[in-house]
């Protein structure tokens, strides 16, 4: 996940509104309502989970480009909670690259709706691997 | 069972299919609609395919369906859509994007988008989409077509309600050229 400009522009609202608000509410306001620590605390929440997944998205792209490439076959799949309405699924895979032993590997991916109804054993998906972790896998979907 | 395509069994052999109903099995088969009339037959050397009438809300599509499992390992996801079409009525602006736009040909671009999986080996890409193949694609198959392959199931398409057997036998024909050079690239 990489976060856009409108992430940006909502983010730094958020946080300069909140700094703004903390500050009236203790100077000016009869008393304060904590509307603004609220939106610090959010937006630095939400800018903390965009950096981790922004490097998460990073180390998928170097799995990417320099990771061994191989197949894995489905061996279950299983969906449960829905994020942004796609199913979070349980992918277990037997993955199989040249030159390494093949292994078993379970992925937690979020999926379209469409694709996760033809998630079923048996069908053989792209992987790429990290050649120096073999549990580390990219699973093209 | 229309005129168009009595013309189409009679003349190339097609027998009828009762029920075909292959599921949500690629995006367009995804929006639910029915399939009939329906005729089978030997698309390819060894492929079987049917070409069917395809409708749900306003819309109506006449496709040919194949199975082409070996191409899984390399391209999970493939759209190649023609620039323009409309599939439904329902765009909020704020749909998760989980695909990524191949951009690398611009004979390709002039007349559709192609999509693939954010992580599709480019390489494979670049080899499936030959220079010969850019170039028929951009030139020979039916102003309105369409392909879309999802965990090996084809879906060609045309958006012409009634196309006439000639429509048809040119959806066909462009069909199996598509079919063809999916099977002979996931075989390299």
């Amino acid at each position: 996940m990489q976060i856009n400009r409108t992430g940006y522009f909502l983010l730094g609202f958020f946080f300069v509104g909140g700094v703004i608000f903390t500050v009236l509410e203790f100077t000016v306001f009869p008393f304060p309502i904590f509307l603004g620590p609220i939106w610090i605390v959010v937006s630095v929440g939400l800018g903390i989970y965009a950096l981790r997944q922004a490097g998460k998205g990073r180390h998928e792209q170097w799995l990417f480009r320099s990771g061994l490439r191989g197949k894995g076959t489905l061996v279950s799949a299983r969906s449960g909670a829905l994020i942004n309405e796609q199913p979070l699924m349980t992918l277990e895979l037997d993955v199989d690259v040249p030159g390494h032993a093949p292994r078993r590997v379970r992925r937690r991916l979020i999926i379209s709706d469409f694709a996760a109804h033809l998630m079923q054993p048996g069908l053989v998906l792209p992987v790429y691997v990290n050649p120096r972790d073999p549990d580390d896998i990219l699973v093209v979907w | 069972m229309t005129p168009a395509y009595t013309r189409l069994a009679d003349t190339h052999g097609l027998e009828p299919i009762d029920g075909f109903r292959p599921g949500p099995v690629t995006p367009l088969l995804a929006k639910g609609g029915a399939l009939g009339p329906a005729l089978g037959g030997n698309l390819v050397d060894g492929l079987a395919g049917v070409i069917a009438r395809y409708a749900y809300g306003r819309f109506t599509y006449n496709v040919v369906f194949a199975r082409i499992p070996e191409s899984q390992p390399f391209v999970p996801r493939l759209q190649c859509e023609r620039l323009g079409r409309l599939t439904d009525d329902t765009h909020y602006g704020f749909e998760v994007r989980n695909t990524r736009t191949w951009t690398e040909s611009e004979a390709l671009n002039a007349r559709y988008r192609v999509t693939a999986s954010p992580f599709q080996d480019l390489n494979w890409l670049r080899q499936l989409f030959a220079p010969t193949f850019v170039d028929w694609l951009a030139q020979s198959p039916p102003e309105d077509f369409s392909f879309e392959l999802a965990y090996g199931s084809l879906l060609c398409s045309i958006e012409e309600d009634d196309p006439g057997e000639p429509g048809l036998v040119a959806l066909w024909r462009a069909s199996a050229a598509v079919a063809d050079r999916i099977r002979a690239e996931s075989a390299e």
